[in-house]
Order: C-alpha cells, then structure tokens, then sequence
C-alpha cells in the first residue's frame, strides 16, 4: 500500500518554506518589507549610490578638463 | 516620553511637567517641545490633572478631552478628591459623542490583533530556532510550537493585575460583534497554523484579557493619569493615579494605580510619574538602574561562592560537598534580604527623610520650585547625554492648594498672551452666561 504525501506530511527544511505554509501572503510582504527595512534603516543604499553617481560625475567632468574637445 | 512631579505638603500640592512629546511612527523618531500635560480639572475648584504616557485616547487629544470635560463639570464640586477622580472616570462610560462604536470596534480589533500578532512573531521566530538546531521539522512539532507559546501567553495575561471596575468574566460575555472581530482576527494572524479546540479557547481568552488585564511583562499602549488636589471637604491633598487603555462596550478600561494621601500622620509626599530614574537618584542617592545591578552581582557572588570554598578543601568527600553546599544556599535568601534592607533603610534614613522632612515645611513657592527643578534634572541629563531628548523644557508648573486654588507658576502658551486678551476674557464667560440664564 502506499499513499500520497500531502503538504502537511512533508518535512518543513527552512523557515521560508514554513512561513509559505502557514502565513498568509500580507504577512509574507510585511516580513519582506521589514528585511529590507532593517538591512537599510537609514536608507543607505540610497546615499550610497547618490554618491557613486556623484563619483562617476566628477570624473566625467575631470576627464572633459583633460582632454577638451 | 514625559517627565511629572507631584510634591504635596499639608498646605499644598505642586505639580511640574516637562512638554516634550515624541512621534514614533515611521524613522526617526521625532520630538517636539509643545505638549501640555497640566490641566486645571475645574475652572473653580482646586484640583488638578496630569496626563503621561499616550498623547491621545481613542484617537482623541487628551487636551480636548479633559476640557471637554471640565466644561461639562462648570462649577460643580465635590466633596472628595476621589469623587473628582471617579466622576471623570465615569464622563468615558457610555459617551458616544466622544468615542462612538465604530471607533470603540476598532480599538477592540487593534487591541486583539496586536496580542494575537506577537504570538505569531514568537511561533516564527521558536520555529526558525528549531530548523536551526535540528534541520527539518514536520507538522506536529509545529503544532507544539503553536500550543506552547499560545499557553505561554495565556500564563502571562492570567498574571496580570485585573482592570479595575466591572469587567466582563468570559468571552461569551462579550457582545457578537466583538466575538466577529476576535473570529476575524484569529483567521487573518494565524491563517493555516494548526490551532487545536484548547489553543482556540486560550486565544478567545487572551482577547478577553487584552483589555480586561495588565500584566507586567507585555507592554500596551496606554497613558497615565494623574488626579491630585483638595475636595470640598478635604482638609489636607490627595492623589488618585490611573493607566488608562481604551473603551469597549462603552466603559473604560483602566487600573487604578497605588494613590496617596496627606494626613497629619503624612506629612509629605514626592511622586514622579513616567520617566522617574533621575528623580530616584536624587532622592535615594542611587541610580535605581545601578541598584539592581549590585543587587544581582551580590546575588551572583552568594551564589558562587560555596563551590568555589567547597573546591579548595581537599580531602572532602562528594556527598559532604553537596550537603555543605545545600546548608549554605539554604541560608542564601535570608542573608540576600537581609543585606538588601539594610541598603534599603540606610538609603531611606541618609537621602529619603531629609529630603520629605524638609518637603513637610515647605511654603507653596518653594514647592514649585522644587517640583520644577525635579523635572528639569532628567531634561538637563537627557540633553547632555546622547540619549533622545524624550524630556524636555519648557517646564509647565502649578499649585494648588485649599485656599487660593490653582495658581499657574510657570505655564508656556503657543500663543502671545498680549496679542490675544479675547483668550483671557472668554475664560470664565462660558459658565458666567449660563449663570445668568439660570
């Protein structure tokens, strides 16, 4: 005799695939959101790539200074 | 956050607050300095209201509540502080003027929503820890994991102290919309988590108690009131303090808080209110943070300290050891409180009863003067410290006393007092018209 596993049978491995059985989507997003949130609390990500642009900027502009057209 | 002081004599009671109010919604945290938590309960008779904690209730200012309220009390009085204090606790019952039904659902749903949401960020976070120690975990632990904390948290609310004034016993004694919210709630927070017959009971129960109960360990948004001064018939000042949650099935749901009283065998009182680790330092001459911690090093080393003995005697056998170590931590907790009362009346007798026997003889002037001083040490130390600035100037401070009422000694207006004598003038016309129609 053997039998289908249904979902609850089957071993739960991480703690995403135990919260995509048991949560309901919303609180799947607010869990997403507040990763995001916390890994980035100041919005640093931000800042730093503001910078970088900067950065990339004002060695365009050195580079024009170099080399004029 | 909030800084309150209440030091009362046989003559007069002083009372300072600080007015900062922090918004904590979203990053960062903001504060501003135009709070006021003084209020005069009547515009006749000698008694006063403190508010701390949550800025508003039931989504209402407690500014336009308490004012709503002493326009509705115009110039009556009564004979007691307590009836002050239990006549403005009942203004809440029933007032739906105020706090209508839908908002009174809507708190009941949030109130029943965030204990059912903390139970599921605990289930989360045990289940993460088991995957972690054990790898795979299949469905009847995770029924275990729901059972346990469910019944953790049952343990915790049954812990707490019970809302003063009828409550209601069971969760069938709760009206059918508020059983659809719990119903609604329970389905949307733990969606497909196995909850068994016994954990659906504790849940219904942990609803009931969420507005019923304050336990200690699970803190609810709540705000403090503080009612002090003189009835009409009292001779010396009294003081009545309340946590005060929400409004459900229209009564108030609140705890009354220990109270004091001035007699002649009470001669004096300092009271803070919120924030009161600077003041406990003043007053005790240590920081009650610091306090805890020698308290529990102390505890530590008493506990230690037989085996480290026990291990450098040769020659003893391992059932002597034990017995020894069994002897000696017996008389651990007696010689623990002992030492911890000694502290406790030397700081009494050193730092307390100076400070009270002098606050006995203080005229109302000097007891401003101190109530204020008492707050502005916890600003000054929260503004040179990198702490957030949760206390801070200016400083709202009042006296009241039998004889000549409340008096404002110092009192911050958002407005220039000269520009708007209107303000001043309608003070008192309300309640003069009415006076003259009657």
């Amino acid at each position: 005799m053997s039998k289908n596993k249904t979902e609850s049978d089957k071993p739960i491995r991480s703690i995403e695939e135990f919260r995509q059985r048991y949560f309901s989507e919303s609180y799947l997003k607010e869990l997403r959101d507040k990763e995001k949130e916390d890994s980035d609390p100041a919005g640093v990500g931000l800042i730093t790539e503001l910078l970088e642009q900067l950065r990339r900027d004002l060695a365009a502009q050195k580079k024009r200074r170099k080399h004029p057209a | 956050m909030t800084a309150e002081i209440v030091i009362m004599n046989k003559e007069a009671v002083a009372v300072a607050a600080d007015s900062a109010v922090t918004i904590s919604e979203g990053y960062p945290k903001k504060v501003f300095v135009s709070a006021n938590k003084v209020f005069a309960l009547s515009k006749y008779h000698p008694v006063c209201i403190m508010v701390y904690g949550s800025a508003t209730f039931m989504g209402l200012p407690w500014e336009t509540i308490i004012k709503t309220y002493r326009s509705s009390l115009s110039r009556e009085g009564f004979k007691t502080l307590q009836e002050y204090a239990d006549r403005f606790l009942k203004f809440f019952d029933g007032n739906e003027a105020l706090f209508p039904q839908d908002a009174q659902l809507d708190f009941f749903t949030a109130s029943v929503r965030g204990c059912y949401a903390l139970i599921r960020a605990e289930i989360d976070e045990a289940a993460q820890d088991l995957i972690r120690a054990q790898g795979p975990i299949g469905s009847e632990q995770v029924a275990e994991i729901v059972g346990k904390t469910i019944e953790k948290h049952l343990g915790i609310w049954r812990a707490g102290d019970d809302a003063s004034g009828p409550i209601e016993k069971t969760p069938e004694d709760l009206g059918g919309h508020c059983r659809d919210s719990i119903a609604a709630a329970r389905k949307d927070i733990f969606h497909k988590l196995p909850i068994s017959p016994s954990d659906s009971a504790s849940l219904n129960t942990i609803a009931l108690s969420s507005f019923t109960k304050f336990p200690k360990a699970i803190t609810k948004p709540t705000s403090g009131i503080v009612i002090t001064g003189f009835g009409q018939g009292d001779i010396f000042p009294a003081l009545r303090c309340f946590t005060v949650h929400g409004i459900v099935n229209n009564r108030l749901r609140y705890k009354e808080d220990e109270g004091q009283k001035i007699d002649l065998k009470m001669s004096a009182a300092i009271l803070p209110f919120a924030q009161s680790d600077e003041v406990a330092t003043f007053m005790e001459g240590v920081n009650p943070a610091y306090q805890m911690a020698i308290e529990r090093g102390i505890s530590r080393i008493v506990d230690d300290f037989p085996s480290v003995i026990l291990e450098q005697i040769e020659n003893l056998a391992e059932g002597q050891k034990n017995a020894l170590k069994a002897r000696l931590a017996a008389s651990k907790k007696r010689l623990l409180q002992e030492y911890q009362s000694e502290l406790r009346e030397y700081r009494r007798k050193t730092h307390v009863v100076p400070v009270i026997k002098a606050v006995a003889y203080l005229p109302k002037n000097e007891l401003a003067a101190m109530a204020e001083s008492l707050v502005r040490l916890t600003s000054f130390k929260r503004r040179v410290t990198m702490d957030p600035e949760t206390v801070a100037e200016p400083i709202d401070v009042a006296v009241i006393s039998k004889g000549d009422g409340f008096i404002w000694m110092k009192r911050k207006h958002y407005f220039q007092p000269e520009l708007n004598p209107q303000f001043f003038a309608n003070y008192y016309r309300k309640d003069k018209d009415e006076q003259k129609q009657d």
